[in-house]
């Protein structure tokens, strides 16, 4: 039997609709990943009966789904259903332990193989849930427990004004700093792509002191003085203070991770700046890496995702011969922030690429996913797609 | 409306996307052409082992592994064994019957075995360091192969790399799915040479006993004319006597003896040629019978092959039964081989003869024509065959003759004899009354 798949938009406003409608989920659903506002997740959380593997992350805002623009006026709670009979799907998680990071994760990662029964044997994708933060960790013990073929993709969960009420819900526990993996056995073809949506800029420096996320000096100038230099000569004001998220999303910094045969980019947000001169940024730097200005627009940004999708959606052509069957798109809640006006426009290109198909995004604070070389990356205002695929004959339900 | 190209980040994602696949079909192209140029020196391979030596070899060049091992099991899975394996393992190999079977059902990727509750105690003894393992099943006709691929490094293998494993496992099947092929086809051939042979001495056997059963009717036969012959011949030889005498000392004989003398001999000399003809009819008639190695095919009568060999047979039928033939429209052309048709005929003429009443049997023959076929009824008013016994008539040595009498082997025989032609030999009728087989041949149509 072929997996199935399909995205619920699911009345959030009030609870009793929105138990009546968790509780007529199919019984035979293999996993449910629910998004939405925290303010939804909670309340999901908070009535929650079914016995299904279901999980839930927050979202910055809104969601989107196929069937729902998604507004943050509205409460809505979008949900991807995955029916798949013939293959495995294993969920385990545990409040994050950023000091014993690797250890935790091998105990999650057994703990999911033998939900699905496939203890020790390779996934195709681990999908990963967890608050912003420690996703460089994340994924480096990922890749010592799993080996460094094994494709991740995921979203850091987000709120609406970066206030730390982000929030996962496992099935029983709903917390902020929740790490959920998910093991996925898909029996269908399934790819992925992972972007930023910006172009470089000849401006440049190399990190000559950074500590995690902090990033003190390029070229050995305090690294605020050399980026708003870079701003000035973009004819942009400086910045400063501890909310630049918003006025640096479409300048951040980024840095190449491969260039052949094309250069991929990394990104990374600068989040805040301090007075002695360094920024805070949503993702590691590390000394000696060189750094570029990245400069994007907003119409680069609302077409991107269509872009990903469809880059993904040739990938499954280009290899499996299938088509896409659901799409789920992780978007960065910063992008996102910079063309709130124009959600109507990004879920119009997601159409384009998949109409009538389900597809769920989530708008979120860090992303990570598979470049084309590989390798597994968290960034920062990037764009990461994950596409099930299906035989060109067979219809989403 | 899909973003425009002149977009350098969406052009830059579509180039490393297509670069990526490309160097991914480069893998392919080059493992498909490894395999092309491989292919027929695999064919000339006898041996599995040598086979997968080779696909190692292969393999190795696209695929980071530390161990690699190769399980033969038969289909059952009752018996299995390690045909090949880089390195060897300590000690004797052994693996569960239940891990075998597990590991037999479908691929399996392991990215860390240490982590896999079933993984066998035996196999991480023989291999303590390993990690990562990829296991292919390759079944191939009743046997089913095993190409376990190790590494000590946790993850070591990617989807591609199984991809890349799975396209050398397919190619493996088929390389000895063809060997299994051509080695079947060499048996079969064989069989086959040795059915032949095995038909054509049961056939020299069958027409020998036939032989060995007319030799007193034949022997009868040729004594007949032989005995005349005989006496006109000693005969002929005192009137010649008579006749010298005659001529030298009676000048005047009687005339009218000496014509009479002549007149006699005359008809003693029409008489025996006459039966030297005969003698010599009858032996040339058992000498083609008989011929061993006479297989060829010719368009011939068989109308004319009926006759000639009843007149074989009517010695052994005659004192027996009375003998009808019918010939309903002649000649009757089909393409086939004379002495083997004659041996067909004889063996149904000769089982209807054993069947009937001593002095009371009745033996029609019936030759007619229904395009596209010439019929050939054989017809006795024996006591038929047993319904028990109808299915088995055919089978070769099925017999209810006395033991040393018959052979059972006639009218299987005479079966295959008539499917040789492209006909059919059945028994169209048997009760109490009598029985009946029906011989079709295919008209010849120039």
């Amino acid at each position: 039997m072929t997996a199935r798949f399909s995205v619920l938009s699911l009345d959030a406003a009030q609870p009793e609709c929105l138990a009546k409608a968790l509780a007529q989920l199919p019984a035979t659903t293999s996993l449910a990943i629910a998004c939405g506002n925290n303010r939804e997740i909670r309340l999901l959380a908070g009535i929650n009966h079914t016995q299904l593997p279901l999980v839930a992350f927050s979202s910055c805002l809104t969601s989107t789904s196929n069937t729902d623009v998604g507004r943050a006026d509205q409460q809505h709670l979008q949900v991807l259903l995955v029916d798949d009979p013939t293959g495995a799907y294993g969920i385990a998680s545990a409040k994050l332990d950023a000091a014993n990071l690797s250890a935790q994760v091998a105990e999650l990662l057994q703990t999911a193989t033998v939900q699905a029964n496939r203890q020790g044997q390779q996934p195709a994708l681990i999908w990963c849930l967890q608050p912003p933060g420690y996703e460089e960790q994340l994924l480096t013990a990922l890749s010592t427990n799993t080996g460094p073929h094994v494709p991740v993709i995921g979203g850091s969960s987000a709120d609406d004004d970066i206030n730390g009420q982000w929030c996962q819900f496992d099935g029983v526990q709903l917390d902020r700093d929740l790490l959920v993996l998910i093991v996925l056995y898909p029996s269908c073809p399934i790819s992925w792509f992972f972007s930023s949506g910006y172009h470089q800029l000849n401006l440049q420096a190399t990190v000559t002191k950074a500590a995690a996320r902090r990033i003190y000096q390029l070229d050995h100038k305090p690294a605020l003085h050399v980026y708003n230099n870079w701003l000035d000569k973009l004819g942009l004001p400086a910045l400063s203070g501890d909310k630049i998220l918003a006025q640096s999303a479409l300048v951040p910094l980024g840095r190449v991770i491969s260039s052949q045969p094309v250069p991929l980019y990394l990104l990374s947000h600068p989040a805040e700046t301090y007075a002695d001169g360094s920024i805070a940024l949503m993702s590691e730097v590390t000394e000696g890496e060189q750094l570029y200005l990245m400069m994007g627009s907003e119409d680069a940004l609302v077409r991107r995702a269509g872009h990903v999708v469809r880059v993904a959606a040739d990938t499954l052509k280009l290899r499996y011969q299938a088509v896409p069957a659901a799409a789920v798109v992780f978007y960065c809640a910063g992008c996102m922030l910079q063309v709130r006006n124009r959600y109507h426009e990004i879920h119009q290109y997601v159409r384009d690429q998949l109409g009538d198909l389900p597809f769920l995004i989530a708008y979120t604070f860090g992303e990570q996913g598979c470049f084309a070389d590989g390798s597994n990356r968290h960034g920062n205002l990037m764009i990461s797609a994950l596409l099930f695929g299906t035989e060109p004959h067979v219809s989403a339900i | 409306m899909y973003p425009p190209f002149d977009d350098p980040c969406v052009l830059q994602d579509r180039l490393a996307q297509l670069t990526h696949e490309n160097a991914q079909l480069q893998i392919y192209r080059q493992l498909y052409l490894l395999q092309q140029d491989s292919f027929q020196a695999l064919l000339a391979l006898e041996d599995p082992t040598q086979v997968f030596t080779r696909l190692y070899i292969d393999l190795q060049k696209h695929l980071s592994f530390t161990q690699a091992l190769v399980v033969q099991a038969s289909a059952d899975l009752k018996q299995h064994r390690l045909i090949a394996a880089w390195p060897q393992p300590a000690g004797d190999w052994q693996c569960p019957d239940d891990v075998l079977s597990r590991l037999l059902q479908q691929i399996q990727h392991f990215y860390d075995v240490s982590r896999c509750p079933w993984w066998p105690p035996l196999l991480r003894q023989h291999y303590p360091d390993i990690r990562c393992a990829l296991t292919l099943p390759i079944p191939v006709g009743r046997q089913v192969y095993l190409l376990m691929l190790f590494s000590t490094q946790v993850g070591a293998f990617s989807a591609q790399h199984r991809e890349l494993a799975e396209i050398v496992c397919h190619f493996a099947a088929n390389t000895l799915s063809e060997l299994d092929n051509r080695r079947l086809s060499r048996e079969a051939d064989a069989l086959v040479e040795q059915q032949k042979r095995l038909e054509q001495s049961m056939m020299r056997q069958e027409k020998m006993a036939a032989i060995g059963l007319l030799t007193a009717g034949v022997a009868h036969e040729l004594n007949n004319p032989l005995g005349y012959i005989y006496s006109n011949l000693q005969t002929m030889q005192h009137y010649l006597q008579q006749f010298e005498q005659q001529y030298h000392q009676v000048k005047s004989a009687d005339q009218a003896d000496l014509n009479a003398l002549f007149a006699d001999a005359a008809d003693l000399l029409e008489e025996s040629l006459d039966g030297a003809r005969r003698a010599r009819q009858i032996i040339t008639q058992l000498r083609q019978f008989s011929h061993p190695d006479d297989s060829s095919s010719t368009t011939l009568d068989l109308a004319e092959v009926l006759e000639s060999t009843l007149s074989i047979a009517n010695s052994q039928i005659k004192h027996r039964a009375k003998l009808t033939v019918d010939i309903k429209q002649r000649p009757a052309w089909v393409h086939g081989n004379a002495t083997r048709l004659s041996q067909l005929i004889l063996n149904l003429v000769l089982n209807a003869c054993q069947a009937v009443p001593a002095n009371a049997g009745l033996i029609q023959l019936q030759l007619r024509h229904t395009q596209p076929w010439w019929q050939l009824l054989v017809s006795d008013n024996g006591h038929g065959i047993s319904l028990e016994q109808q299915p088995h008539i055919f089978t070769p040595f099925f017999t209810t003759k006395p033991v040393g009498e018959g052979t059972g082997l006639g009218l299987s025989i005479g079966r295959a004899i008539a499917e040789q032609h492209g006909g059919t030999l059945t028994l169209e009728h048997s009760s109490a009354e009598g029985s009946t087989f029906l011989l079709m041949l295919p008209e010849f149509a120039e």
